[in-house]
């Protein structure tokens, strides 16, 4: 097999990459990816709560854990500047093995590749912030490609995927998606190549070992289930993927483009069918979820879009431009080696113009002087976070992990910030002291009816006393 | 007979025994019934408001005045259940073309009867009594015309399509959805070169738009249809994105992803070896995939034009043979089309419940709201209801709302029951003297807190009064 060029795809990468790095840090869920990541640099990983007063000491998720440490580390390293490193890495790396992909399926062909691969980039650029997240992204495209490479006829490719999705599954709960990619690759293929199955049925079985060599160890998988079976809809990202939005739309677009060159292809294509029907009803699932089939989708897009478009042609009665793959010569590896130390200087140019401090303006950032320390605080759900970065000393009631407060908590929160009919009990039976809310929300409406005492007020936050 | 029309009407059948068995419980068909009444009642269209406080006289189109009308005929002559035998007959008689459409595809009814069944519980989401019931049965019908249309190239039945445009215009809104299929066969007819078809879809199409505009909005009918199309199902859930993890979601998705795979395996020769027409088949799935998932509503539209190419495709993507219809003896036909009417008809007699079931709406309210004067804040979903039973309140608002309380009355009523900044101002602009919320609403808490009357409550309702 011929090796592929991997010059452009670096090149671009490291375009997108800059790109990406020219938006300051301000991400809602960061704040607490990063304090998780120090805490367990400096004390090892925690398997309880150890920010909140509300589930102190109860057991929190630790599927992300090498996620927040990498973002722990960029941090340590280079402050903020570390991390719109990190984060332009991992946005150069998605690119490129998307369209590194792409390109694959359509050697020798680049603006094929890159038109391909542009739904992804586009779809993507909604995640391009510093969450654990982002790298789950870059490990899907990374799979893509080696499920894409082991279709076709790489066994090294298809071994390779079990220690991607062993770093993957400590990295971000997205694995899952990788693990039933790689069974339903396999499952295909052990159906159209009877000699293929005893090897499909090892990789299936070191697919699922890998997922376990985490510290959840199982518990690995009621969080990926939880996320792809009962999304918690109230969360903006996870609700149901409204196609008439702009990403919705991008999303239709690419799921259009690619039901039409099925339509209008060659047919035969029961292994792109493997890969790109799961995919497509697990990204119809929630919106965060768009990004995965627009990934996949490229490499398909690249390799037969064109011929789907003369068929069209032909059946117009047209004449359809005849455009085969440039398969001529062999890709130098010279030409990669610069394309990777230009798209590293591109990266380092990008991160060098980046904004030096995170943007906290849709924060309370005011409110921090005025907090008490210890517990008492009913804080809005996606402040937490941030609050957990910069006023350590008080901790919260509830933030962006979201699952150690499902239940109880989360319908306190609800009922207080809501002004529900049992809203004084809680504040009584929690001892809630100080409300910091947004000055919109009903128990802030409630607080000024009744006189609480402001402590601070701004157009976006209110930090009320209870009385 | 044909074997296939005999097994469409068995579906039929099912269908509609099934849509009888529901009592009426529409929040939208109160205001239906009122809006029918007062134009029956005064011998003149409903043009301007006549059942709110908020936006009394303002001049507002449903698009919907005859099938409003209807109903309410429908209503007098038989009362409930009068209702519940015209639902039974629109989605029989749509499940009949939409069984047929699907049935001259594939023949075997085996392989039909999954799409169809698929549809037949997807169409269950729409089978509330309002007008959309018309598109249910008109939608069909013109599919399986067009589609007729096009295998058989015998343009003659192309001449039912302007009248039926003619009543679904002043009957549902969602003609625009029928005149985009109609569309769709002339650009393909056009782009194939069938010279049967070509011309007589395009004068059918063009005659089919100008007698649309033969209904009290005039042209402006088509834009409103578009129009609620493409927003944003804020408050109407059910123009709202479809949940793939929901049942009509999951049914829908599979047959979306049931269509994608099959492509993928066929691909164009394999399509218009078994299906003919490839570009039909791409301008059909591509834009009512998008339509099904975009509004949930129209998912039922999605099922009905994607039935066929599943019911032909699966069995091609598996390499079954292609079947023919077999031929039921006139005698036999005649028994079994007896025997459908008397299950129907035992149906109605039996089971077919007699009165609306009212346990969503607050029925125990109404005699204190009788005795007690005031302009009333009530529930969105309850507004119709209201209308209807409680005429001597005007509502603050109904499910007119995307048509009449846009932007500013249900801007104020989103601030007053969510208690937003300035809930006072719309109580004392509006002159609130009466509340009937649920009791969660922050609104009713604050009330209550603040010494409003309780004329009544259950765990569903509870009715304020300000003292």
């Amino acid at each position: 097999m011929r090796r592929p060029s991997l010059a452009i795809p670096l090149l671009v990468g490291g375009f997108f990459g800059a790109l990406a790095a020219q938006t300051a840090v301000k991400d809602t869920d960061f704040f607490w990816h990063l304090a998780t990541g120090q805490q367990t640099l400096a004390h090892g990983l925690a398997r309880t709560d150890v920010f909140s007063w509300t589930v102190s000491g109860e057991r929190v998720l630790t599927d992300q854990w090498l996620g927040d440490v990498l973002i722990a580390l960029a941090y340590t390293v280079g402050s903020w500047s570390g991390v719109i490193a990190i984060r332009a890495l991992a946005v150069a790396g998605l690119v490129a093995l998307t369209l590194g992909a792409a390109l694959h399926a359509r050697p020798g062909r680049p603006l094929i590749a890159l038109l391909a691969s542009l739904p992804a980039i586009a779809l993507s650029h909604y995640a391009w912030t510093d969450r654990p997240e982002l790298f789950g992204y870059a490990m899907f495209a990374a799979l893509v490609w080696l499920v894409r490479l082991g279709q076709r006829g790489s066994s090294l490719a298809f071994a390779a995927t079990i220690p991607l999705l062993a770093i993957w599954c400590n990295l971000h709960g997205s694995s899952a998606l990788g693990v039933g990619v790689v069974t339903a690759v396999c499952l295909e293929r052990a159906i159209s190549v009877p000699s293929f199955r005893l090897r499909a049925a090892l990789l299936i079985v070191g697919a699922l070992a890998a997922t376990l060599l985490t510290p959840s160890g199982l518990g690995i998988w009621s969080s990926s289930s939880g996320h792809f079976l009962a999304p918690p809809r109230f969360i903006q990202e996870e609700g149901v993927p409204d196609l008439r939005s702009e990403p919705g739309l991008l999303f239709s677009l690419t799921l259009g483009l690619v039901l039409a060159t099925a339509l209008l292809g060659r047919g035969g294509g029961l292994s792109d069918a493997a890969i790109l029907v799961p995919v497509a009803f697990v990204s119809l699932t929630a919106t965060r979820h768009l990004p995965f089939f627009a990934i996949a989708a490229a490499p398909f897009l690249a390799a037969n879009s064109v011929d789907a478009l003369g068929s069209a042609l032909r059946l117009f009665g047209l004449r359809a431009p005849v455009l085969a793959s440039n398969l001529s010569g062999s890709a130098p590896r010279a030409a990669d080696l610069g394309a990777l130390i230009a798209s590293g200087l591109i990266l380092a140019a990008g991160v060098a113009v980046a904004p030096r401090a995170p943007d906290v303006s849709s924060f309370p950032n005011a409110a921090l002087a005025a907090l008490s320390p210890g517990p008492g605080l009913l804080n809005r759900y996606e402040w937490g976070g941030f609050l957990i970065w910069y006023a350590p000393a008080t901790p919260v009631f509830v933030d962006g992990r979201l699952f150690p407060y499902v239940g109880d908590t989360l319908d306190e929160y609800r009922s207080v910030i809501g002004l529900h009919a049992d809203w004084r009990e809680v504040l009584a039976r929690r001892g809630i002291r100080t409300v910091l809310v947004a000055p919109s929300d009903a128990i802030a409406v409630r607080a000024a009816d009744l006189g609480w005492q402001v402590l601070i007020r701004t157009e976006k936050y209110v930090l009320l006393r209870v009385p | 007979m044909k074997g296939s029309t005999i097994a469409a009407v068995l579906f039929a059948v099912i269908a509609a025994g099934f849509a009888l068995l529901a009592p009426v419980s529409d929040p939208d068909i109160f205001w239906h019934l009122a809006s029918g009444d007062w134009m029956l009642d005064h011998a003149q269209l409903l043009d301007r408001d006549v059942f709110s406080f908020t936006r009394t006289g303002v001049a507002y189109h449903t698009g919907e005045w005859l099938g409003e009308i209807f109903l309410a005929l429908t209503f007098r002559a038989g009362d409930w259940l009068a209702l519940e035998l015209l639902r039974a007959a629109c989605v029989g008689i749509g499940t009949f073309f939409a069984a047929r459409a699907t049935l001259r595809i594939q023949p075997h009814v085996g392989w039909a009867a999954l799409p169809i069944l698929g549809s037949i519980l997807v169409a269950r989401t729409v089978w509330g009594d309002r007008p959309q019931l018309f598109t249910v049965a008109l939608f069909p019908i013109v599919f399986d015309l067009l589609l007729g249309a096009r295998i058989s190239q015998s343009p003659r039945r192309l001449a039912l399509l302007p009248p039926i445009f003619l009543l679904w215009a002043n009957l549902h809104a969602a003609f625009a959805a029928g005149l985009v299929l109609v569309a769709i066969f002339v650009i393909e007819s056009g782009l194939s070169r069938v010279r049967a078809t070509r011309i007589p879809l395009l004068v059918a199409l063009v005659v089919s738009v100008l007698v649309t505009f033969a209904n009290p909005a005039g042209a402006g009918a088509i834009a409103a249809g578009f129009g609620y199309a493409s927003s944003s199902g804020a408050y109407v859930v059910e123009e709202g994105p479809l949940d793939v993890l929901s049942g009509a979601g999951i049914v829908l998705a599979a047959i979306l992803l049931g269509s994608f795979t099959i492509a993928l395996v066929l691909g164009l020769e394999g399509i218009t070896t078994r299906l003919g027409a490839p570009l039909l088949w791409v301008g059909l799935i591509v834009p009512f995939g998008f339509l099904g998932f975009a509004i949930q509503r129209h998912a039922i539209l999605a099922c009905v034009v994607l039935a066929p190419f599943v019911a032909a495709g699966l069995p091609a993507a598996i390499g079954r043979p292609v079947r023919t219809a077999p031929l039921v003896p006139r005698s036999a036909s005649a028994v079994i089309l007896a025997c459908c009417v008397l299950v129907l008809g035992i149906a109605a007699v039996t089971v077919a419940p007699r009165s609306p079931n009212l346990a969503a709406y607050p029925e125990g309210a109404l005699a204190a709201l009788a005795a007690r004067p005031g302009h009333l804040l009530n529930e969105y979903d309850w507004g119709g209801f209201l209308v209807r039973n409680a005429p001597e309140h005007p509502v603050f608002v109904d499910g007119r709302g995307a048509t009449l309380f846009l932007p500013d009355v249900l801007a104020d009523f989103d601030k007053a029951v969510g208690l937003g900044p300035g809930y006072r101002g719309v109580l004392d602009r509006w002159h609130i003297d009466l509340v009937l919320l649920r009791p969660g609403r922050p609104l009713a808490v604050a009330l209550r807190e603040d010494g409003w009357a309780v004329l009544g409550e259950t765990a569903r309702w509870v009715l304020l009064a300000r003292r």
